[in-house]
């Protein structure tokens, strides 16, 4: 994200972030209710859920120096130093959300199931740990999100075509 | 001078200053938005009216004349939108201090006042034009 994209667009940006990530959540919560009954992985064992976990996306403030801010020779060697960008500029400030998917540690649920392939001598067998209505209401949540994320994209877009006919 | 007249002793200036805030301050609400799940996000406001008000307020004196003293107050069209961070834990949900519906309706407030604002200054623009037009 360039730091010259200025006023709306950027609010376009940020908001096609959110966008970004909810969607990503769906792909994750698609996948977490398609392995509800997975037995065996590449990794070994059952499936285990993903989680989706969210960041709030800061970029470096001294990355992106104010314009005259650069010429000031100031270091700041110490917490209480004043530093050289004085004034975060407003784009650095805000620069919407990333996300990311870790897998759920809980034990997998142990089902008696003696004729399944993957059941244990005991007649047990390792069962992924996914709730389903749990799935369904993160499902509901990820596609308010995204409207109210789109709703966002909208009125940006709307604000530029008004300033346009200025 | 004709720049002077036609633009600077406007309201145009105060108008674009509006414009440039509402602009910020989509800009905060979507990112409010975007961070709405985001474990520990602080939500964010911009600061502007409360700042316009007292710039504009301050004293309560009116400077019709460049020779007049002034009331103490700041030009309104040096102001600038402050970016605060609402760091208010009370109405905090179990992730963050984003309320979506709030924001929501901040989003449709801004992005009328927005609309208002950008009709105003082609209004004044209009003006200037049958102004030189003299019809």
């Amino acid at each position: 994200m360039s730091d010259k994209i200025s006023g709306l667009f950027a609010s376009m940006k940020i908001s096609s972030t959110g966008l970004a990530a909810q969607r990503r959540r769906m792909n994750i919560i698609a996948e977490n209710l398609a392995n509800t009954n997975t037995t065996k992985t590449d990794e070994g064992g059952p499936y285990k859920r993903k989680i989706v976990r969210f960041y709030e996306l800061m970029k470096k403030a001294t990355a992106h120096k104010p314009v005259g801010a650069r010429d000031l020779p100031l270091a700041a060697t110490a917490r209480g130093h004043i530093h050289s960008d004085l004034e975060i500029p407003y784009s650095t400030k805000f620069s919407g959300v990333r996300m990311d998917a870790v897998r759920d540690t809980a034990e997998p649920e142990r089902v008696y199931d003696p004729t399944h392939p993957d059941a244990d001598e005991f007649g047990y067998v390792a069962m992924p740990k996914i709730d389903v209505i749990v799935e369904m209401v993160e499902m509901i949540s990820a596609s308010r999100s995204y409207e109210a994320n789109v709703s966002a994209i909208n009125a940006a877009k709307d604000m530029a075509r008004k300033a346009l006919e200025i | 001078m004709l720049k002077e007249i036609l633009f600077d002793a406007t309201r145009l200036p105060l108008l674009a200053k509006g414009l440039d805030a509402y602009a910020l301050r989509h800009r905060a609400i979507s990112d409010n938005i975007a961070n709405s799940e985001t474990v520990g996000y602080n939500r964010r406001v911009i600061e502007f009216e409360e700042r316009l008000r007292l710039a504009k307020g301050a004293g309560g004196l009116q400077r019709t004349h460049e020779g007049h003293l002034g009331s103490g107050g700041v030009d309104p069209t040096s102001l600038d939108p402050h970016v605060v961070t609402d760091a208010d834990k009370s109405d905090i949900n179990d992730l963050n201090n984003v309320d979506i519906d709030r924001e929501m309706a901040d989003l449709a407030e801004n992005h009328l006042q927005f609309n208002f604002a950008s009709r105003l200054a082609k209004l004044y623009f209009e003006l200037i034009q049958s102004s030189i037009r003299g019809a």
